[in-house]
């Protein structure tokens, strides 16, 4: 067998860049507390739903020992609502970016191998679709479904809302990735190794599978951390402004359109979504970068 | 010159064929009698359906439709909104100068600002500067714009009363030929300073890295025998080097730009084409939607070109693909 | 391109991105600072009014520049609610109770100049009439004899509209009406020029012409309606010289313009009102109610009053108007609001009783709610409305109803609510409130929910009971007011305890912030946006 050149996925020089330990905390916190909420939640309200707030203070409440990050304007916990709100920005974020994967890679490496006609088809379409700007698009198609509950597919749903958005977030993401995927094949369809596979009597499948796309695993990793990111950005964006996780979801993005018409007088019930978001997208930037500088030396990161 | 300006733009046509096409899909796919859902809320109306599908000869076959579709569009027709009762192309136009206003006032102050400090981290190294540009850049990519723009209002318009916190002002000056009205200053100022906030840390990151780059080149060393002081030099040698990373990292956060109007102009109450989008969004006012979803795809599509276009002109070791220089 | 063109290519760059900011300073005043000595009022709308024809005007946001633009041939005083002269200075009724004959003031004059005649008063009541205009109002002028044959085109003119001479315009009626003449003070009455109203181009819906205090002067679209003072108004010149309408969407910031001073009253006060502006607060009683209607013509609703009332039961309108949303509202029982002849005080309503929601339920066929698909709650942009629907969304959530909500501005609203005489509207459960326009039960009870205005005209709930409708009709022809009010009465608790058309939530009161400076304002039960501007005067120290 000849040797292949392959390139390790987690290099000791990685795991002491800082980058590489806040981000992986940061991302790591915002995972915990999505896993946690159904435990961790009830001990602050019984589901994200509940009016806990006192029936005799008019809500939003300050926060106190009962309810640390106070309550919104409905007088519901905010705890438990950002825990809530951490599982669904992870669950769409990851979804979607699972979708776009699957999607990224089949259409990118059967472009990369196939060539020719395949070839250009596929990637005439990721252009088209990389050309538009992602949130237009994100928004007319999530706003050309008013009432996703009452909606033919998304009602069997869990939370047909949010579902749109993963879908809609999927439908966008992979385009990025398969020209990705294509770009390495290509390239490495010419090393030595992948004759050697051939020869040896490998069909396409077992070539592209098992020994290139392992090879272009790299900037894969990081586009799709980064994307995440990008993802849950997205998910807030479009619930802020009305067309992604209806209320009374827990989404950080519509917690802080909630919290508007109180926000100059007692503004805690939109900070506490807001800085999740922040954490949260942090957290995977900065691991992507990291992740960039090991894995991906040649798209060259903008940092000094 | 010509030929491949001509050749690059012709190049955005299938671009906006998708989109319009895209647009246009959305009508057939959705669920429901495309007829309603373009005559909105006054659906309810059985003879103002009748006459949505006559104008838009909804009963003919879809490829028909698509062409005449087509053919309305290149002749500037974006149909009537049927929530105003007033042509959609005359409501572009009113909400087109704000939102360039604040496109323009952002970028501007994201690139003056972002390059001013990317020069200072560049100058200054290992004082907190580097720090900071990084630290601004990597949070400025991760805080979701809208609430950034709260948390100004918060700050400026309530508790220190320096700026007034939403709309646009009334008696901003009038543009000449074109018509619009520009905003005050005073309104525009926490609007474009909350988009420039996003922008400004990769820019000048990137400022920073093309200057260090550059520090210890030859064409460096020569002028400052040429007896120019440090910051003189960087100035005039190495704003030459960052406007390229610049501009191409303005390039590429143009999508996010256009989302982060969109949001912004939302909190801002700013009467700009994003507002007015989300708007038409909640009236289900379809042919709004489309005017408007198309008019800001468009400019996105332009201003990447433009991006592409300015590169080799900044930057002469750039060359594009046609290898023009 | 040679290097030097680059080189200047990029200054020129560098240059034009660098001035841009400094270009877009506005060199004008900020709008809050008026020209010394001139009187200026500016108040806040949510939205942009759907219209400024006083013939298509439904809501109180259009009301707002429609009233100040327009007259009648009489007014409403806003503060007594009797019928006062307007566009005529005095009228005669005669003994039958059907000829209204009415005197018109000499120097009335329209803002284009023209002065009123009687032909004018004839034409404005043709245009409500007719069919072409599809006036939601046509119902104010339908005592009128021969009015219905005019309206479907059978008659050319309306037989029971006269003018004997220039100045005088007779009215007669079908039959004796007692709220006629209240019903003329309503805008849909309005005088207006035949030349300005009569252009297929509708210039008007952006350039009205009435015969009001005030004139439009400038329309900013979705940002300002400008009004200045009518100096040939037939009551004398107006103290205040300009108003502006600021349409501010957001009421977090539409506060925040008051308190830094670019607005002079507010009528959306927050809950959170900071501790300097509460002396500003002006609180009162509105005739008006506040509820959410079902649409009865379209599932779940349709056929199951059990349903309707086991909802009713589920919210805590306690909770709502007490805690939740402080203000001036009080829980609402019924559909007659107090201080209106006819209001019952012994009226049960539907206090919050979960278990009986609970057993209602059961009993419309919906165990815990299954079985009950989502259902839309509409409702249109403002900071309560969204809370109210919220709450009641989590109310109902207890019991196992699901609602979805659905947020749209308001012309939207009004079509999906709406829906016409034939078709029932998209919503199901809609938000909605009622100002009476005069203190009569009848000015609720049949523009709502009398079967004869099923759609558009105001019966959007499509309630149809003939029982009620008698008991309604049987009323107003009544003279004695203690016999209607029993009547009246009795309609209700019958559309109340047994139909439930409505989730009954409640009265209205409003509070509005006026800055100390206006003087003149005179509360009014007929709404925030019927204070008379006419009546207003700025005393600031000089600035």
């Amino acid at each position: 067998m000849t040797p292949e050149p392959r390139r390790p996925l987690r290099p000791r020089a990685a795991r002491r860049s800082f980058a590489f330990v806040l981000g992986s905390a940061l991302v790591g916190t915002v995972a915990f507390a999505a896993l946690t909420a159904p435990i961790v939640g009830p001990l602050f309200a019984p589901d994200p739903y509940t009016q806990v707030a006192p029936r005799d203070r008019t809500p939003p409440t300050p926060p106190d020992r009962e309810h640390p990050f106070g309550t919104d304007a409905m007088g519901r916990d905010l705890v438990s609502r950002v825990l809530y709100g951490a599982r669904l920005s992870l669950v769409v974020a990851v979804g979607a970016q699972a979708i776009a994967l699957a999607l990224g890679l089949a259409i990118g490496a059967a472009a990369g191998w196939l060539g020719g006609a395949a070839d250009a088809f596929a990637m005439r379409g990721a252009d088209l679709l990389l050309a538009l700007p992602a949130p237009l698009v994100a928004l007319a198609v999530a706003a050309a479904v008013p009432e996703p509950e009452r909606a033919p597919l998304l009602r069997l749903l869990p939370v047909p809302s949010a579902g749109l958005v993963l879908l809609v977030l999927a439908g966008l993401g992979w385009a990025g990735i398969a020209r990705l995927v294509r770009g390495e094949i290509v390239r490495l369809r010419g090393e030595a190794f992948t004759g050697a596979a051939r020869a040896a009597g490998a069909g396409p499948l077992r070539i592209v599978g098992r020994h290139l796309l392992p090879n272009a695993l790299g900037p894969i990793v990081v586009v799709a951390t980064l994307g995440l990111g990008g993802n849950i950005l997205m998910e807030a964006w479009l619930s802020f402004l009305g067309v992604g996780a209806r209320p009374p979801i827990p989404s950080w993005g519509t917690m802080i359109a909630e919290s508007q018409i109180h926000f100059l007088e007692r503004p805690w019930a939109g900070l506490a979504p807001g800085l999740a978001i922040l954490m949260a997208v942090l957290g995977f930037n900065l691991l992507g970068d990291a992740l960039r500088d090991r894995l991906d030396p040649r798209s060259g990161s903008m940092a000094g | 010159m010509t030929g491949y300006l001509l050749r690059r733009l012709l190049g955005l046509v299938p671009v906006l064929l998708a989109a319009a096409t895209l647009v246009w899909g959305l009508l057939f796919v959705l669920p429901g009698d495309p007829a309603r859902l373009i005559a909105g809320a006054r659906a309810v109306d059985p003879e103002v359906v009748q006459e949505v599908r006559a104008e838009w000869g909804l009963d003919d076959p879809a490829l028909v439709q698509y062409v005449r579709y087509l053919g309305r569009l290149l002749r500037g027709d974006l149909g009537v909104s049927y929530a105003q009762g007033r042509p959609v192309s005359d409501i572009l136009g009113e909400h087109l100068t704000p939102t360039l206003a604040l496109a323009v006032a952002a970028v501007a102050i994201a690139i003056v600002a972002g390059i001013g400090l990317g020069t200072l981290a560049a100058a200054f190294r290992g004082r907190g500067f580097d720090l900071l540009v990084l630290l601004l850049a990597l949070v400025g990519a991760s805080t979701p714009v809208f609430w950034l723009g709260l948390l100004l209002m918060l700050t400026f318009a309530s508790w220190l009363r320096w700026f007034p916190a939403t709309g646009y002002g009334l008696d901003g000056m009038v543009l000449p030929l074109f018509g619009g009205r520009l905003p005050e200053w005073r309104h525009l100022a926490l609007p474009a300073l909350t988009l420039a906030l996003v922008l400004m840390g990769s820019l000048a990151r990137v400022t920073r890295a093309a200057l260090l780059d550059v520090a210890g080149t030859e064409s460096l060393r020569a002028a400052r025998a040429r007896g120019l002081s440090r910051a003189g030099v960087l100035l005039r040698h190495a704003l030459r080097r960052a406007l390229p990373p610049v501009v191409t990292v303005l390039g590429l956060q143009l999508a996010g730009l256009l989302g982060g109007a969109v949001a912004t102009e939302f909190v801002f109450a700013w009467p700009g084409l994003g507002k007015a989008l989300v708007r038409a969004i909640a009236l289900r006012d379809l042919p709004l939607v489309e005017g408007c979803v198309l008019l800001l795809t468009a400019a996105y599509v332009l201003a990447a070109l433009a991006v592409d276009l300015l590169l080799p002109i900044l930057d002469p070791r750039i060359g594009d693909a046609a290898g023009l220089q | 391109m040679t290097t030097a063109a680059r080189r200047f290519a990029r200054i020129v760059l560098l240059g034009a991105l660098a001035g841009l900011p400094l270009l877009a300073a506005g060199c004008g005043a900020r709008e809050g600072d008026a020209p010394a000595a001139r009187q200026v009022f500016r108040f806040r709308l949510r939205e942009e009014p759907p219209t400024l024809d006083p013939a298509l005007m439904t809501d109180n946001l259009s009301e707002s520049i429609v009233t100040n633009v327009n007259r009648g041939l009489v007014a409403m005083d806003p503060a007594t609610l009797a019928v006062v002269p307007a566009v005529a200075s005095s009228w005669t009724v005669s003994p039958d109770g059907l000829t209204y004959t009415f005197r018109l003031r000499d120097n009335v004059v329209f803002h284009n100049g023209r002065a009123v005649a009687a032909e004018d008063v004839l034409w404005s009541f043709q245009r409500l009439l007719r069919k072409e205009t599809h006036s939601p109002r046509r119902w104010l002028l339908e005592p009128i004899r021969g009015a219905a044959d005019f309206a479907e085109g059978r008659a050319a003119a309306v037989a029971g509209l006269a003018s004997p001479d220039p100045r005088t315009v007779a009215v007669t009626l079908d039959r004796p009406f007692a709220p006629f003449l209240a019903m003329l003070t309503m805008a849909g009455a309005s005088i207006v020029p035949r030349e300005v109203y009569e252009d297929p181009e509708k210039k008007y819906l952006r350039a009205p012409v009435g015969c009001g205090p005030f004139r439009v002067v400038r329309v900013e679209p979705a940002s300002l309606i400008e009004m200045a003072a009518f100096d040939r108004y037939y009551d004398g010149r107006p103290a205040i010289d300009i108003v502006q309408a600021r349409i501010i969407e957001n009421q977090v910031t539409a506060l925040q313009e008051y308190r830094t001073g670019g607005l002079d009253s507010l009528d959306e006060v927050p809950v959170d009102l900071p501790d300097e502006v509460r002396p500003e607060v002006l609180r009162y009683p509105l005739m008006g109610v506040g509820y959410i209607g079902f649409n009865l013509d379209r599932p779940p609703f349709k056929g199951n009053a059990a349903l309707r009332q086991a909802l009713n039961y589920a919210v805590d309108k306690e909770y709502l108007w007490g805690t939740l949303i402080p203000g001036a509202n009080i829980p609402g029982r019924g559909i007659i609001p107090p201080g209106v002849p006819g209001y019952d005080p012994d009226l049960p309503g539907y206090p919050h009783d979960e278990a009986k929601a609970r057993a209602l339920l059961a009993r419309a066929g919906y165990p815990a709610g299954q079985g009950l698909e989502p259902i839309s709650l509409w409702f249109n942009t403002s900071g309560d409305n969204r809370r109210i629907a919220e709450q009641v969304q989590a109310d109902l959530r207890k019991v196992g109803v699901t609602l979805t909500l659905r947020e749209v501005d308001w012309g939207a609203y009004l079509k999906a609510v709406e829906g016409t005489a034939q078709v029932p509207g998209e919503a199901q459960m809609f938000r909605f409130g009622w100002g009476l326009d005069y203190p009569d039960a009848d000015a609720i009870l049949r523009p709502l929910l009398h079967s004869k205005n099923i759609g558009p005209a105001g019966n959007y709930f499509r309630y149809r009971n003939p029982a009620f409708d008698d008991l309604v009709d049987r009323a107003l022809a009544l003279g004695d007011a203690s016999e209607r009010a029993a009547l009246y009465r009795q309609a209700e608790r019958m559309a109340v305890m047994q139909d439930a058309p409505w989730l009954f939530l409640n009265y209205f009161g409003s509070m509005t912030l006026f800055k100390p400076y206006v003087k003149g304002v005179t509360p009014t039960p007929l709404g925030e946006f019927r204070i008379p501007l006419e009546r207003l005067r700025i005393e600031k120290p000089a600035s």
